[in-house]
């Protein structure tokens, strides 16, 4: 089961590779995507095995991107970006009311196991700040008003 | 290029950086993340300068300096800028230097000291992290850490381990095992080298915890006692507690050590010089008991106790052992005491059942028995051929400089081995052959050689003879037999051939798995034979090259502890030679080459005394049974070492010995490179140097011996022995010299056969092969291949690594390692207990189920009395080199119903008790 997936993620990594030390960057992404959010140690370390790499490369590079998580932690993970271009165009009150609704800071996830709420540099979209991302899909020109519903939508499941 | 520093003007004739620079002039510039056997990154910032002409601060160690730059290293901006950084390390580093390991030993304490931060303008926030206490021998605490990535970079780069990766990122990212975040879960060979080289007190060494601040203790340089690599040691010792503190590598050698690295066994295998099993006075044996002596009483017993067997029996009848494991001035004298003082050559070494084929082998062929290179040119290789040899294992710091010759500087690997060892992993070219069968492997790839004519026909016509006779031999080689006989595959063979062949630069290493045959001698040569078709000698990155076993046994070697050579291997039975021993001892010598060691265990109704210096031949020595019934029917047996062992039980006095951490001397190490052991402590007890010993022996002999210094045996030594001629104390002191060195002007020779080989003619000798297999092999009731050999983590018989705590604690049992298929058919789990059985006799064994293993062989390391592999090997010799067959026996496996564990020797679980 863990040996398919990471068959299948170094097979999708290969057709985006450009460069051959890109490879292991892609790898570990794709072994999120395989694993539904979340690089397992034990798919890491059997990627490196494949790889012929130091399982340390896969490491840091899992350890080092605030998007990677080692863990699955929450269902959803929410990705909201706190650098300057978001902060001016209302960034700070998008943040103030993801902690507000959800109950928790960054880091940190619900009570109910739903959300966990990360702090990121840049989600590279400065161009319709406020920005925020959950699970991979971005959220653009956020309003307090618009996190909410997302917020919702979510909890109903009407976005899985 | 001139360059002023500090409004100082000075020259420079090479490229360098501006830390460089400034250190050679005696600049002071501070580091927290420079080393200088690791490529720097000017990651901390502390060794910014100013440079006349750019705005910006410059880090020392990674700017390069130009014709004509003015550098500031000590203005206020600088200054400034130091002081903020180390205020913002201070700011989450705990304040607890009173208990800290590296108090007095720290680069962040320093810069505090020097700028007088009591505390960070911030404020202190500590990480609050835990201490990783996973693995016996290495602690972290990374809230200590200053993030300077020296770990990283060092096991990366230098152990190419890579065990380390900074993980996380900005200000929380910290050095971390992959994972798990503990060394102890990871693949670590616990080197150590990552506490050497850490500037605070974030990562030490375990036994060194508490035992002595920085400022209580010495160092000695001194050469490591291990393998023959001879790493470089900077030994901290407390002078009034009379032990060893911790063990740097010296970053005075770079070309052995790389200035930073050190194996487990290196770092952290001292425990064994203050245990509390050292022998401490001489024994007598009295009865079935030994009893205390004084010096005079036993040296007295046992010289009339040689004399006695000498009156008897005549010269002959005395066997004397001496030892790789000691220094060159010991071995010296040994071979001296047998041939001058006793008047026999019935004298020989361990180097019998390591490298006995090396000698004859590469002396048949080269004229010269040592490797034609030296550890440093390897990095120049373009292709390295490696067969039999395990050297991430047992040369663990040449090992690691193999890698980085293979990931760093592209070099491709060809490994021959059965087993699949770590560098047949990162191998372009595995040959998984079956054991025995090297010579028929390394023929064809000849054969193939000769067929698309991918000979080097000038260096042939030029260098050699007998390529003809050798090519006439090959003549009918059939590479399909020779791909069904070792198991490799026929095109793998080929493109090793190739690969080899059309190199540049290509370098043979190999070591045990060669030599330890009873066709080792052909073995050898056919390697020989191998480099000179395709012209691998002479230059950097090439040669034939034999690893040592033992620290000294290279040196052993050539001061003549062998029963046919004198000091530099001149030969006992050449007239003339012995002429010039016979003026220059002032007696008579016997004519005829002795006996060799395993010839004289043979036979116990020629050999009736033995003097034994620091060897374990029960436990070392083929058909170990055997071994033992011989020792015990001694008439007489004079033993020299550190601890009872279950050799010297049998003794009727035993000597105790001090180690090579409480003498002075030197080794050889395997580059022939001639290095100083210096005495760090007192020797424990009563026990006494080796030479000492000899002397005080050889006085009771008849025969004055006058030394007070090892230096003055090494006067004598470079008198009589031309490749030693050149050798002084003096001239060692820091970097060795490499033999020959042919006299005091003479710079040493790094690189064998440059123009010539070692012959008169200087032509190198081709010989024919003969190819044979192993004379025991499986068949129906024994249907196991057994090959024998060493690990990372122990060393020889045991005796010194069984005493250290925390190599135990990883290694504390023996084992065997067989393939899953076999296991699985045998119903095997790992872990189980199985009964192997030879013609010789039978063990019982942990089994270890690994894939390394190839199906149908089996390997069990000789380290471990409990389970002692060489019960079970045969003593079937080479004829010409006397080495027993080692690595290959036949045996079989059953499981061991209703056992479950075998019991380490009782000294061993002491270490394991003791706090």
């Amino acid at each position: 089961m863990v040996e398919e997936k990471v068959r299948s993620a170094l097979e999708k990594a290969r057709e985006k590779v450009l460069e051959e030390k890109d490879y292991v960057m892609e790898v570990v992404r794709y072994l999120h995507e395989e694993f539904d959010g979340y690089a397992p140690p034990e798919a890491l370390e059997l990627a490196a095995h494949l790889l012929e790499v130091p399982p340390s490369r896969l490491y840091e590079i899992a350890t080092f991107y605030s998007l990677y998580t080692l863990k699955k932690e929450a269902k959803h993970v929410i990705s909201v970006c706190a650098s300057l271009p978001c902060h001016v165009a209302g960034g700070r009150e998008i943040i103030e009311t993801l902690r507000k609704e959800l109950g928790i800071d960054f880091g940190q996830v619900t009570p109910d196991g739903m959300f966990k709420l990360e702090e990121v540099g840049c989600l590279g979209r400065c161009d319709t700040s406020p920005n925020m991302m959950i699970d991979g899909t971005l959220y653009r020109n956020l309003t307090p008003e618009k996190v909410v519903a997302i917020l919702e939508a979510y909890r109903k499941g009407v976005i899985e | 290029m001139r360059v002023t520093i500090d409004g100082k003007e000075y020259t420079f004739d090479r490229p360098m950086t501006v830390l460089e620079a400034a250190k050679s002039v005696g600049v002071y510039i501070p580091t927290l993340c420079y080393h200088p056997a690791v490529e720097s990154i000017g990651a901390c910032r502390m060794c910014v300068v100013e440079i006349e002409g750019s705005p910006k601060l410059h880090t020392a160690c990674t700017t390069m300096i130009r014709d004509g730059m003015v550098i500031k290293t000590n203005t206020e901006r600088v200054q400034r800028a130091r002081r903020v950084n180390t205020e913002l390390l201070l700011s989450v580093h705990p304040n607890d230097c009173m208990t800290c390991d590296a108090n007095g030993h720290c680069a962040l304490q320093d810069l505090a000291y020097k700028f007088q931060i009591k505390e960070s303008r911030w404020g202190t926030r500590l990480r609050n992290l835990p201490i990783d206490d996973s693995h016996p021998l290495i602690l972290r605490d990374l809230n200590k850490c200053i993030q300077c990535q020296l770990c990283v970079r060092v096991c990366d780069e230098i152990q190419q381990m890579s065990i380390y990766s900074m993980v996380n990122r900005g200000a929380e990212s910290l050095p971390q095992p992959d994972m798990t975040d503990k060394l102890g879960e990871s693949d670590c060979v616990s080197c150590g080298a990552c506490a050497t080289i850490c500037p605070v007190g974030a990562i030490v060494e375990k036994p060194s915890i508490g035992k002595a601040r920085w400022w209580e203790v010495k160092k000695v340089k001194t050469t490591c006692p291990y393998c023959g690599v001879g790493c470089q040691l900077d030994v901290y010792y407390d002078p009034h507690k009379n032990e060893i503190v911790r063990i740097y590598a010296s970053e005075e050698n770079p070309e052995i050590n790389d200035g930073v690295l050190t194996c487990v066994k290196g770092k952290f295998g001292y425990e064994f010089v203050t245990s509390p099993d050292r022998l401490k006075k001489p024994l007598i044996r009295k009865g079935d008991k030994f009893v205390e002596a004084t010096w005079e009483e036993a040296l007295d017993y046992a010289a009339e106790g040689i004399l006695r067997v000498k009156e008897k029996y005549g010269p002959d009848a005395i066997g004397v052992l001496s030892s790789a494991k000691c220094t060159n001035e010991e071995n010296y004298l040994m071979q001296k005491l047998a041939r001058a003082v006793i008047g026999t050559n019935n004298v020989d070494h361990c180097a019998r059942l390591c490298h006995a084929s090396t000698v004859t082998g590469l002396a048949m062929t080269l004229g010269s028995a040592a490797m034609s290179n030296n550890l440093s040119d390897i990095l120049k290789a373009n292709v390295i051929f490696i067969i039999g040899a395990n050297p991430t294992e047992n040369h663990p710091v040449y090992g690691a400089r193999i890698k980085r010759a293979v990931r760093k500087y592209g070099a491709k690997l060809i490994v021959a081995d059965p087993r699949k060892i770590e560098l047949a992993k990162m191998a372009d070219i595995h040959l998984q052959h079956r054991p025995g069968t090297d010579t028929a492997l390394i023929s064809a790839m000849m054969k193939v050689i000769i067929d698309e004519k991918l000979y080097d026909e000038d260096f042939i016509k030029q260098r050699t003879k007998g390529f003809e006779e050798l090519a006439q031999s090959l003549k009918d080689l059939d590479i399909d037999w020779a791909a069904e006989v070792t198991g490799v595959p026929k095109d793998l063979i080929v493109k090793a051939a190739r690969m080899y062949a059309t190199a540049e630069r290509a370098a043979i290493l190999y070591a045990m798995g060669i030599t330890q045959h009873a066709n080792g001698t052909m073995n050898v040569a056919a390697l020989a034979d191998l480099a000179m078709m395709t012209g691998n000698f002479g230059k950097e990155g090439t040669g034939v090259n034999p690893l040592r076993g033992q620290n000294n046994v290279q040196g052993a070697c050539d001061m003549g502890a062998l029963p046919n050579v004198f000091p530099g291997y001149q030969k006992v039975e050449d007239e003339n030679v012995r002429k010039r021993f016979e003026e220059f001892w002032g007696v008579p010598l016997p004519p005829k080459a002795g006996m060799a060691l395993t010839d004289m265990f043979m036979h116990p109704e020629k050999i009736k005394a033995m003097i034994i210096m620091a060897e374990n031949p029960a436990v070392s020595d083929p058909n170990s049974k055997h071994v033992e019934e011989f020792l015990a029917g001694l008439e007489f047996y004079v033993s020299m070492d550190l601890f009872m062992n279950e050799s010297n039980r049998f003794a009727h006095v035993i000597l105790p010995a001090a180690s090579a951490f409480e003498k002075d001397g030197t080794f050889t190490n395997t580059e022939r490179r001639i290095v100083r052991v210096r005495k760090v402590l007192e020797p424990m007890g009563d026990s006494k140097p080796d030479w000492w010993i000899i002397k005080e022996l050889s006085k009771r002999l008849g025969y004055e011996m006058e030394y007070s210094h090892p230096s003055e045996i090494m006067e004598e030594i470079r008198k009589i022995t031309p490749i030693y001629a050149g050798v002084t104390y003096e001239r060692i002191e820091k970097k060795g010299l490499q033999w020959p060195v042919k006299d005091l002007e003479h710079p040493g020779t790094p690189i064998l056969h440059k123009d010539r080989f070692n012959f008169p003619d200087g032509k190198g000798r081709f010989i024919p092969i003969d190819i044979k297999l192993p004379p025991e092999l499986p068949d129906e009731e024994y249907p196991f291949y057994l090959t024998t050999g060493r690990m990372l983590y122990h060393f020889h018989t045991g005796t010194m690594t069984r005493r250290v705590k925390g190599i135990n604690k990883i290694v504390p049992k023996s084992y065997m390692e067989i393939s899953p298929e076999d296991a699985e058919k045998l119903g095997i789990r790992d872990g189980d207990v199985v009964k192997v059985t030879s013609r010789r006799g039978s063990i019982y064994i942990h089994a270890r189920v690994s894939d390394r293993m190839q199906k149908g062989v089996v390997f069990i390391p000789f380290h471990f009395a409990e389970s002692r592999a060489n019960i079970l090997t045969g003593d079937i010799l080479d004829p010409k080199a006397r080495i027993p067959s080692f690595k290959v026996a036949a045996v079989k496996i059953e499981k061991a119903e209703g056992v479950t564990e075998v019991q380490p020797p009782e000294y061993v679980k002491k270490v394991l008790q003791d706090q």
